[in-house]
């Protein structure tokens, strides 16, 4: 039975779930879009905040289904972050597209709340509900341009190659009850004995392999560029940020607490491969989502070198890396956004070529340096906070004596620098094609210079991340 | 346990290839000589209208989705209603409570449902 | 009472049929419902496992997976829906403008 005090440790997660259902109502009672819109945001805002003061927090509760504590609490900030940096350009994206529909903020909510119980979970029952409650809103969100035969392509591939995942990831929960007749996650961490059962760590492996699906790994990852692609801009820096980090958020921690280094070799070798197919294929690419969507590829091999590692410096590197990463990458996705919706004929995706970002510097230099910013960053340019997302990441695999695989990770990241090296290029030393100017409205600009300002003081104090999470 | 069974599966077995054996025994023996015709749709002799491909109404999907929902919500308070006699008095309250925040959420989506026109049947 | 292997040979059976319907087919209408077989296939072995161990979580979870394989299905068919008023097919081998 719950006791009525618990709930005021998951405050944030009834503000977003009292929000969603009451966006809905407001949406087909008045269909005031900007009532919509600043409920959405305003509840985002409020659980960020509540979630930031709450930080100190660290319990069971809910019947042992929800864990609250500063690493779950800490991921969930990132999370939100992401969420609120994406809902202050989406309104701008939307309109211009002539999608503005209450139903994309309704439906960000919903998948928000799966994140956030995903990422709160102690019980594989919890892991699942809470991350098909994202999936199906993501399937829905890529599909959301319906008029639009690529939308509508990636969301079909995004939903058949999902649900597909999905029945391994049961299986392996399934086989993980089996054997342990329990799904409550602390029993499974604390029964070492069952760590050495065949069956036991074929489950794991299979529950690992569902979530690998969801953050792109290879070889799960060719779903990856599509929907990228296919999706609306924004949709695909959401999906890439909140997704990908409340997947990571959620699986990393349990692995590692798992502690099967049996599963070492596996994650290490299938880091290598994500690395190598996300930076090697992306330099071959000539449309820019398709591209962050290998760099996005490349990112998760990063942070399975971390998950590697099985050490506490890796939980740490993972936790700055997805900070990190969801400055840097949805603000490269909302640049490109801004360039995308700009485009004169509003048919279907143009704008997204290499090309049209040939001589960006001379059109519009604002934009340009802060694309650049984003780029240096995610390439692990020192002083951005992706070079210390890397370094941490890095030095947690050499701490655990696995120095061939940083060395590996190290050298695969320099080849990743050419491809953004490339745009860059094209932004600053070529003529430009077009006269197009961009339009910039004021909260998406709020959004780029959060993003900036992010990716700058966290590089420049990484370490003030981990003070206000309270984890050292 | 399963000893009783064999008999059946024989049987199975049997006149599963029988009746594959002759199917494609006819194909391979028979002479094959097709014509348009031979190869059009056989209506009862008429001459066929339109496609098998025919689209039809998009309420009947419409329909269908809201039952597939509202036919498993139906799954949870089964369970809920049978057990909830069981509870002593205050867990009584408490289950009653939790139910119907079930149904008030249940509620907005059939809401949102009726405004956006979706039971109209005309 | 059948011994627990039956049912779990047989929850195998049914989920590898359903992933061989994934790989084989090209309609995604079939396809899908191969993915409803697969989910079937674990609600049996969840439900066997449950009253093995004689312990009440498996059904739970039953309940939870037939309540998500719905929201996915109805999900899934509008998406199958928007792409066929599009594209008129829902042939997989045809839905390929996104590549490279």
């Amino acid at each position: 039975m719950i006791q009525l005090h618990e709930l005021q440790f998951i405050i944030p997660l009834i503000t977003i779930c009292v929000a969603s259902v009451l966006v809905l109502i407001v949406e087909v009672f008045s269909r005031n879009r900007e009532v919509v819109f600043a409920v959405t945001t305003l509840s985002v805002f409020v659980a960020l905040i509540i979630t930031i003061r709450d930080i100190s927090y660290s319990t069971i509760i809910l019947n042992n289904f929800i864990n609250i504590n500063n690493v779950s609490s800490g991921f969930n900030i990132v999370v939100l972050l992401s969420v609120l940096l994406s809902l202050l350009e989406s309104r701008s994206y939307l309109i211009k597209k002539q999608i503005n529909f209450g139903e994309y903020y309704a439906i960000i909510l919903f998948s928000l709340i799966g994140m956030m119980l995903m990422v709160m979970a102690n019980d594989l029952l919890i892991v699942f509900l809470g991350l098909e409650m994202m999936s199906i809103c993501f399937y829905i969100l890529a599909g959301f341009m319906r008029k639009r035969i690529k939308s509508n392509e990636s969301a079909l591939k995004y939903f058949l190659l999902g649900a597909f995942m999905t029945g391994f990831l049961l299986y392996g929960i399934t086989l993980i009850y089996g054997v342990s007749g329990t799904t409550n996650l602390m029993v499974l961490f604390s029964n070492t004995l069952l760590h050495q059962e065949p069956l036991f760590l074929i489950g794991v492996g299979l529950f690992l392999i569902g979530f690998l699906f969801k953050i792109g790994a290879f070889p799960f990852h060719m779903w990856v560029p599509d929907v990228y692609d296919g999706a609306p801009t924004i949709v695909s820096g959401f999906m890439s940020t909140a997704g990908k980090i409340a997947a990571v958020a959620t699986i990393f921690p349990i692995i590692l607490k798992l502690n099967i280094l049996d599963y070492r070799i596996i994650i290490s070798v299938v880091s290598v491969l994500t690395m190598m197919f996300g930076n090697i294929i992306a330099l071959a690419q000539t449309n820019i989502k398709r591209l962050l969507a290998y760099s996005s590829i490349a990112s998760a091999g990063y942070l399975l070198v971390g998950l590697a590692a099985f050490n506490d410096m890796a939980l740490r590197g993972i936790l700055f890396y997805t900070l990190a990463y969801s400055f840097m990458q949805l603000g490269a996705f909302i640049v490109v956004g801004i360039i995308e919706k700009s485009s004169s004929d509003n048919k279907d995706f143009s704008n997204i070529s290499l090309d049209s970002y040939k001589g960006l510097a001379k059109r519009n230099p604002v934009l340009a340096t802060i694309f650049t910013l984003f780029l240096f960053s995610l390439a692990g340019i020192p002083p951005f906070a992706g070079f210390w997302g890397k370094y941490y990441l890095f030095v947690a695999a050499i701490k655990a004596n696995l120095i061939w695989l940083s060395i590996v990770a190290i050298l695969l990241s320099v080849i990743g620098i050419y491809y953004y090296l490339k745009v860059i290029v094209y932004m600053w030393f070529t003529d430009p094609e077009t006269d197009e100017t961009y339009i910039m409205s004021p909260l998406g600009t709020t959004a780029i210079i959060l993003s900036i300002a992010g990716t700058i003081f966290f590089g420049l104090f990484p370490e003030i991340f981990f003070e206000l999470i309270r984890f050292y | 346990m399963l000893e009783g069974y064999i008999p059946i599966f024989i049987i199975i077995f049997i006149s599963a290839a029988f009746a594959f054996l002759n199917i494609n025994l006819s194909s391979l023996l028979g002479p094959n000589r097709p014509n348009k015709e031979k190869l059009s749709t056989y209506e009862s002799g008429m001459e066929p209208i339109g496609t098998a491909h025919d689209r039809f109404s998009i309420k009947y999907y419409m329909v269908a989705v809201s039952f597939i929902v509202f036919d498993i919500e139906v799954v949870f308070l089964y369970p809920w209603a049978v057990s909830f006699l069981n509870f002593p008095k205050p867990e009584m309250i408490y289950s009653f409570v939790i139910g119907l925040i079930f149904i008030v959420v249940l509620a907005v989506g059939l809401i949102y449902e009726y405004k956006k026109g979706v039971l109209k049947w005309d | 009472m059948l011994e627990i292997n039956y049912y779990l040979i047989l929850s195998a059976l049914l989920f590898s049929i359903g992933v061989l319907g994934v790989l084989v087919r090209r309609n995604a209408i079939i396809i899908f419902m191969s993915i409803e077989l697969m989910l079937n296939a674990i609600n049996i072995s969840l439900v066997s496992f449950s009253s093995y161990l004689g312990e009440i979580s498996g059904q739970i979870f039953v309940f939870m997976v037939l309540t998500v394989a719905a929201a996915e299905a109805a999900v899934g068919l509008a998406i199958i829906i928007s792409l066929y008023r599009n594209k008129s097919t829902v042939n997989i081998d045809e839905i390929n403008i996104l590549k490279w």
